[in-house]
């Protein structure tokens, strides 16, 4: 098959869903002599895109989109063990992903997540109900640019300022960018607790997190 | 989907419960929450404090989860939370038993009903739907790669929920319960879509309904305004708008109930939001 024709089932793996066949065409594709970055790049990632277009266009849902993920991330697992290291690619920018300590809704984050890494973004995702202090130590850890901050609760919100406050305390706030979102947050709040970016959206806060770092 | 039909939820609240109460118990919110009696009293004195005719119980939406074997975290502030599922592996699903509602924490909010009926309180017992308990079982993203790849698996964990559910809410009717409240936040057409809500979520939610209804004596179900508009929009559901007097908009349940004892299921609203008009929805399913 050529170039272009597995490049083409690799995407179509990764849009219908296909985790273990996808395995399979990444294999044959590295066999064929073929460029893994470029399998990566031009084949899954763009089975991605595909995917959020049609999540945006509601012929995906959130059950969709997480599979895609999963058959996105295997075939990348795949390209990569026939990587060297250096030549994994640049990385857009470090994002640490996290739902704020006493909340467990993490819907929103995940799809974050999916739509970050989508767009060339390395992704740390701390989970759901993480303290405070993980997040900054986990920031802090991997040189994360962002924070990506996460909460569904009026009652958890103000953990997101708890995060904020600790980056102060240990004279770190400026090392990064601290982004929030979910149901209940706002502009408003976001500028009240000093966060530098608010999203009502994963689309939205992807955009956001460009612009905040300077990436096209 | 027409997704302009589907209700919009003002957002996933807990209440807190506040610190003034609490001290009145001379134990941890966690030990409360295991006592049948405390429970009771606590619940009283929350709507007491809220100056609210309904006494509400459980504190949380984990006791169904808890009750299958998830670790939950207590946290009167927060709102009780999920720390550990039950099941790490799909395979676990063959050995998760039907809920023993005569055990632990779930017991006890059952005792705690038919204390407060004795006492003449009205009282709400709120049920979790079937996909939000799924997903405090087991992660979620799990839970949506089996009902994609496993769907028998899928299909023997729903059943085996459904059935706790319902004799959870049978026993609640029984000790006297005035209003069940059933939501499944995590169930809604607006997050699975129309194919996964109409084969398994909403069929699920469907299932339950249909299983106690003819057995609700003086009880009504309120189904929360995404549940019912989400069911009717896959046809699983007609609704009847009533007119009905009421200062509020659980009295306004309470007079339906009253005027109209044909009436199982309410919806299309959010118990928590205030109602401006004195119409009331019946849910009547297919």
């Amino acid at each position: 098959m050529t170039k272009e024709g597995l490049l083409k089932r690799l995407s179509d793996c990764v849009v219908d869903m296909e985790e273990d066949l996808v395995i399979d065409v990444a294999k044959e594709y590295v066999e064929a002599g073929f460029d893994p970055q470029e399998g990566i790049m031009d084949g899954l990632v763009d089975g991605m895109k595909r995917a959020s277009v049609l999540f945006d266009e509601e012929e995906y849902y959130i059950p969709e989109l997480l599979s895609c993920s999963d058959a996105m991330n295997a075939g990348i697992a795949e390209l990569q063990s026939h990587m060297s290291k250096a030549a994994e690619g640049q990385s857009a920018g470090k994002v640490v992903l996290a739902v704020v300590h006493g909340d467990t809704h993490d819907i929103g984050k995940d799809l974050l997540r999916i739509m970050l890494e989508t767009n060339g973004f390395t992704v740390i995702d701390v989970g759901r109900d993480v303290p405070s202090e993980k997040i900054v130590d986990v920031a802090v850890e991997n040189g994360a640019d962002i924070i990506a901050l996460s909460s569904l609760m009026t009652t958890t919100m103000p953990n997101m300022k708890q995060v904020i406050d600790i980056t102060i305390d240990r004279g770190i706030r400026n090392d990064f960018k601290i982004i929030v979102g979910g149901a209940p947050i706002s502009q408003k709040y976001a500028d009240s607790i000093g966060a530098d970016g608010y999203s009502s959206n994963a689309i939205g806060a992807v955009n956001l997190v460009k612009s905040l770092l300077g990436v096209a | 989907m027409e997704d302009n039909k589907i209700f919009r939820c003002g957002g996933n609240e807990g209440e807190s419960i506040p610190e003034s109460i609490l001290e009145n118990f001379n134990m941890s919110f966690e030990e409360i929450n295991h006592s049948a009696a405390n429970m009771a009293m606590l619940s009283k004195q929350f709507k007491e404090n809220k100056n609210s005719e309904y006494c509400i119980l459980p504190f949380c939406s984990t006791v169904e989860a808890e009750s299958f074997g998830s670790k939950v975290i207590y946290n009167p502030m927060l709102g009780n939370r999920i720390e550990k599922y039950a099941i790490d592996e799909t395979s676990q699903v063959d050995e998760l038993a039907r809920i023993d509602l005569s055990k632990g924490r779930i017991a006890e909010v059952l005792e705690a009903l038919k204390l407060l009926k004795e006492k003449g309180e009205k009282v709400t017992l709120n049920v979790t739907g079937p996909i939000s308990i799924a997903t405090s079982i087991m992660d979620s993203h799990k839970f949506y790669k089996l009902i994609r790849r496993d769907a028998e698996r899928a299909d023997k964990l729903l059943k085996t929920i459904e059935d706790s559910v319902v004799d959870y809410i049978l026993e609640g009717v029984k000790r006297g319960v005035d209003i069940i409240s059933y939501a499944d936040p995590t169930g809604g057409i607006d997050i699975l879509g129309p194919r996964v809500y109409k084969e398994v979520s909403g069929k699920s939610t469907y299932n339950i309904l249909k299983r106690v209804e003819g057995q609700l004596d003086q009880a009504i179900i309120h189904l929360c305004g995404k549940t019912s508009t989400s069911l009717e929009s896959i046809g699983l559901l007609e609704t009847e708008r009533i007119q009905v007097e009421g200062k509020n908009y659980f009295e306004m349940i309470r007079n339906v109930k009253k005027d109209r004892g044909d009436v199982s299921f309410l919806g299309h609203w959010c118990m928590k939001n205030q109602k401006k008009n004195n119409i009331v929805v019946s849910c009547m399913l297919v």
